[in-house]
């Protein structure tokens, strides 16, 4: 009896041992192909979808240098993500992680390799899920669980046209506190919609969606540029 | 001989001290919300902002002189309405301290011309006071804050692209006018009815002070009432800086206070024709 306990033990033991090894290799091999971007620079929009936050799509440059310096130049006054620009995945691939693998998980009929990565060293990110295309060795869903921001849940589209894994739309979803007016600072005008404002939850839903085009990859790009 | 007499009247009231109170008045003040605004114009950002900051990281600047600009408005328009009554209530009632009145009507011209150059003088000054308050605000504010996309808080937050900005300031600056044109017809139209500016003043004060109080009342069956008073309608500017604008809720208001001006003043006009004037 103790040795039939013993064997199966063992067989859990390895199976979890080579899933983790799988995961991580996987996790590797993915980063290899993140840190093959050095430098890009494209054109970016971005467009806010807040319930209470009325914002024009923006358009400008975007500059990154690994490891994570990330440069945005938009005429005026723009607002980024917190997470979800950049080369995110590179850095988030970066990350001293324990990596285990939840298995296969089928999306939008393309079978995906669920990974969580806890990492161990990160002030802010506690844990992130990503979903990987093994095909392409690309992430393409990542829900990232912040300490202080909450969960942002990111999905990702790729440029086809270049060899490096450069998105050509990323979504970001994430929660946000709401916004209340106190109804002492409107007129009698805005009472009503201050009312109904007042109705929902402490918490909305936002959504960010940059499209990126015209990419220039791993070409020098002056420090100057970060510093304005 | 109109117009004459529409100049006339305006060299009356720009020969009288109390007619600059309200132009000294602005000239003080704009600077000085400038200069707060300067001082502590990030913070009033971040505590707008707060619930965003937590998602998003903040590029450019905010605070510009757009932004400032409708701060000074929205901080102004509560007592400039108060400086204008200075002017409206001196305007017939004046004429009445003085004795002045006979000596004019005894001149070729009918009591309407008289009534009517007077009505259109103190229009013109109520014009330049919104115009010296813009030029003051928008202009100091650019000059010290510069341009850019322009902020607006509200029951939402808007950001509106600095191309969208000025064409809402154009209208704005017209509906600031009818706003502060309502307040003077008010006192215009008390100072017909007596022969010291004190009272149409104080009348026209009282008025706009209970209905702002009134105003600020939260009971849901006073809605209806707050809706008929012309307080609740002359800030209706404000929609223009709406991502929307709802152009019914602006026109309609619009509306009421363009009805307050006709019915107030053409009162006024009859009334006047029809007066005893005894000194």
């Amino acid at each position: 009896m103790i040795k039939f306990i013993f064997i199966t033990i063992l067989i859990v033991f390895s199976a979890i041992n080579s899933y983790s090894q799988d995961a991580s290799n996987i996790a590797k091999e993915l980063l290899s192909e993140y840190n093959k971007i050095n430098t890009f620079q494209s054109d970016v929009s971005i467009k806010i979808d807040i319930s209470y936050l009325n914002a024009p799509e923006k358009i400008g440059k975007i500059y990154f240098k690994s490891p994570n310096t990330t440069k945005v130049d938009i005429e005026g006054f723009s607002m980024l993500p917190k997470q979800g620009t950049g080369n995110f995945i590179g850095e988030l691939l970066k990350l001293k992680s324990t990596v285990i693998s939840l298995g296969k998980e089928k999306v939008n009929n393309i079978e995906l390799t669920h990974l969580k990565l806890i990492p161990n060293e990160s002030k802010d990110i506690v844990l992130v899920d990503m979903y990987v295309n093994e095909n392409k060795m690309t992430v393409v869903k990542a829900d990232i669980t912040t300490k202080d921001n909450g969960t942002f849940y990111i999905d990702i589209e790729y440029v086809n046209s270049v060899k490096f894994n450069l998105p050509s739309k990323v979504e970001i979803e994430f929660v946000v506190p709401n916004f209340k007016m106190p109804k002492a600072f409107v007129g009698p005008r805005d009472k009503s919609k201050v009312d109904e404002m007042q109705k929902e939850g402490e918490t909305t839903k936002g959504k960010v969606i940059l499209k990126y085009w015209n990419y220039i990859v791993n070409q020098k790009i002056d420090n100057s540029i970060f510093k304005k | 001989m109109f117009l004459k007499l529409v100049k006339l009247e305006l060299f009356k009231i720009f020969s009288k001290w109390r007619t600059y109170i309200g132009f000294i008045a602005i000239g003080v003040l704009v600077p000085i919300i400038h200069l707060a605004m300067l001082a502590e114009g990030e913070t009033l950002i971040e505590v707008s902002t707060r619930v965003l900051r937590s998602s998003f990281d903040f590029n450019g600047e905010l605070i510009n002189g757009y932004m400032v600009t409708r701060i000074i408005m929205q901080f102004l328009f509560i007592n400039i309405p108060l400086l204008i009554t200075l002017v409206g209530g001196d305007m017939l009632a004046g004429e009445a301290t003085s004795g002045t009145y006979r000596l004019v009507l005894i001149r070729p011209i009918s009591r309407l011309q008289l009534v009517i150059a007077k009505f259109t003088a103190g229009s013109i000054y109520v014009a330049l006071l919104v115009i010296w308050l813009f030029i003051l605000a928008l202009g100091l504010g650019v000059l010290i804050f510069g341009t850019g996309d322009m902020i607006v808080v509200r029951y939402s937050i808007n950001i509106i692209p600095e191309a969208d900005v000025l064409w809402r300031y154009g209208i704005s600056i017209g509906y600031s006018f009818l706003s502060m044109w309502v307040v003077y017809t008010i006192s215009f139209f008390f100072s017909s009815f007596v022969e010291n500016s004190i009272g149409p003043i104080i009348t026209t004060m009282a008025i706009l002070i209970v209905l702002n109080i009134l105003n600020m009342v939260d009971i849901g069956a006073f809605s209806t009432i707050q809706e008929l008073f012309f307080t609740t309608h002359m800030n209706a500017w404000i929609i223009l800086f709406d991502e929307k604008i709802d152009y019914a809720a602006f026109f309609r208001s619009a509306l009421i206070l363009i009805g307050h001006v006709l019915v107030l003043s053409i009162s006024t006009f009859i009334y006047f024709n029809k007066k005893d004037i005894n000194s």
